[in-house]
């Protein structure tokens, strides 16, 4: 791999690695830079965790078998090996039904109003864009998908909602995300999906991993109630 | 068999030691908030230190027993009794059918944990019984417990044997005045350098908004750089973040996988345990220790626990 790629790897606790990038190539998409190279050290079965953010990754090791400074030797020649356009191949799509209305689009009404366009207008606007995942976090499974349309960003909400249905798909800035399980959210609620975003039955049971786009498909009422039977 | 709740305490639930290596799909470890009394209650009934266990929170709960089983209480004591008569802390009490365990509140401390000699039958998600709030999994329904409702409980698989006589030297003292072992954070260099000092030198306060997520601490501002671009990054129980109001807060066990404040603190493992146990008003004093340092420690205490297991 070329060496236009500067690794930073520090201690962030006594079993923890924080992965970072000293110097990275001009217009390097940071985010799916970190999602992809945690996805290719997650294959390498070395590592208790490894978790990506933005601009980093931490990597948990097991301490009681590899002495720190092995792990640091360890993850410094994977992720020099680690090629970031061999990896970046086509990722699959998940297209997810969602059914948009006031029922379930807590917000929808709003949203319409401050923006000035209709529903149709929006449930066009969120549906037409293949998502990329971004980031997963903040929720077991909730992964942050982008970039969404400028003429739909809005803030999030001032006071979070206490107990949001689980499959509730929001919005907030640049991003749209489904919530998987129920609680408490602050986002944007514009519809719901009828499917199953966690399966307790699969090796990986979230539906949603890091090397997927997501598209939302309209549905109706009738097909969003027919899915539950 | 089982065991029903006459009433719940403030926030009981059910934790084992937690699901480990689902982090990057933004679920957090959970699990006992202080785990060191937690497998300290199953080491006594001779149980596998991973058994499910009851987490109690400033008050514990009322409990009647439909069938004989062993029972220990360790973690903060909140003055168990078995049928209004006082029963110690750290030790195997026998109880017997209509038996009633009641608890009260604590003055030192914040969480107990009661161990069972039967399995406590609960729903497992990713692998671990422990109950996360936030998003309403694992324990019964996710839920904390509720008066009137029952646990059910199996006979433990695994052979147990319960101690006769406790070493208690190994539960952790109780005080309202902590003193917590510390490494430097990555954004350690984000706080003014006025502060740097500061936040080893001073004491800090325990708010009452304080939970499994995290405890937030008052009192005393730590100055961070004006202006800084932070973006979304990994976190870990322990991490103390400070946002620009300048009130820390450590993350606990149910904290979120990813943040967004400067980092400017890491609670060492081996004390990890001890935020579980910090209650609203208690004062919190840190001591700043070198990160190999502290993975001698974690070695140290690794060794003890493996040496009873």
């Amino acid at each position: 791999m070329s060496n236009v790629y500067r690794f930073n790897i520090s201690d962030f606790s006594e079993d923890l690695l924080l992965v970072e990038l000293d110097q990275a190539p001009e217009h390097l998409n940071f985010s799916s830079f970190f999602l992809s190279l945690s996805t290719y050290l997650r294959k390498k079965l070395d590592w208790v965790e490894v978790v990506a953010a933005e601009k980093s990754i931490a990597v948990k090791y097991d301490y009681l078998n590899i002495t720190d400074s092995k792990a640091k030797e360890l993850i410094l020649s994977q992720v020099k090996e680690f090629d970031f356009k061999a990896e970046s191949k086509t990722k699959p799509l998940l297209r997810v039904p969602v059914y948009y209305s006031d029922e379930f689009g807590l917000d929808i009404e709003q949203i319409t109003k401050t923006k000035s366009i209709t529903i149709e207008e929006l449930i066009n606007l969120h549906s037409n864009i293949e998502y990329e995942v971004k980031m997963i976090g903040f929720n077991p499974g909730f992964a942050y998908l982008g970039d969404l349309d400028e003429k739909l960003r809005i803030p999030r909400l001032s006071k979070p909602r206490i107990n949001i249905l689980p499959g509730s798909v929001g919005i907030a800035e640049n991003r749209t995300g489904i919530y998987p399980f129920g609680g408490p959210g602050g986002w944007n609620i514009v519809g719901r999906t009828p499917i199953k975003l966690f399966d307790e039955n699969k090796e990986n049971p979230f539906l949603i991993k890091q090397d997927m786009r997501v598209k939302f498909e309209p549905i109706t009422k009738k097909e969003f109630e027919s899915f539950n039977k | 068999m089982g065991i029903e709740i006459i009433s719940s305490g403030l926030q009981t639930t059910i934790q084992d030691l937690g699901r480990v290596g689902w982090r990057h799909m933004g679920v957090p470890e959970s699990g006992g908030a202080d785990k060191i009394s937690l497998k300290l209650a199953n080491f006594i009934l001779g149980k596998p230190f991973n058994s499910p266990v009851l987490e109690c929170t400033l008050t514990g709960p009322t409990l009647k027993f439909s069938s004989p089983y062993s029972v220990t209480i360790t973690g903060a004591d909140m003055n168990p009794k078995i049928n209004n008569k006082e029963v110690g802390m750290n030790q195997v009490i026998e109880v017997e059918p209509k038996d009633i365990l009641s608890m009260d509140n604590c003055s030192k401390g914040c969480r107990s944990y009661i161990a069972f000699s039967e399995d406590i039958l609960s729903e497992d998600f990713l692998g671990s019984a422990s109950t996360y709030l936030p998003a309403k999994l694992g324990g019964i329904e996710g839920l904390p417990l509720k008066e009137g409702s029952v646990i059910n409980t199996r006979p433990c698989k695994s052979e147990t044997n319960s101690l006769t006589e406790v070493d208690v030297n190994l539960s952790i003292g109780f005080e309202n005045e902590w003193n917590i072992r510390v490494i430097k954070g990555p954004e350690f260099n984000l706080i003014k350098e006025t502060s740097r000092e500061i936040i080893f030198s001073s004491i800090f306060k325990v708010s009452n908004d304080s939970n499994r997520m995290g405890n937030r601490l008052i009192g005393v501002k730590v100055d961070i750089s004006d202006n800084i671009q932070m973006v979304s990054c990994p976190m870990a129980p322990g991490t103390i973040q400070c946002p620009e109001n300048g009130l820390p807060i450590v993350l606990g066990c149910d904290s979120q996988t990813l943040g967004g404040y400067p980092r400017i603190l890491q609670i060492a493992a081996t004390d990890l345990h001890l935020i579980g146990q910090l209650r609203p008003n208690d004062t919190v004093s840190f001591e700043k220790i070198s990160v190999d340092q502290a993975r001698k420690e974690l070695m140290k205490q690794n060794s003890l626990f493996n040496y009873l297991q």
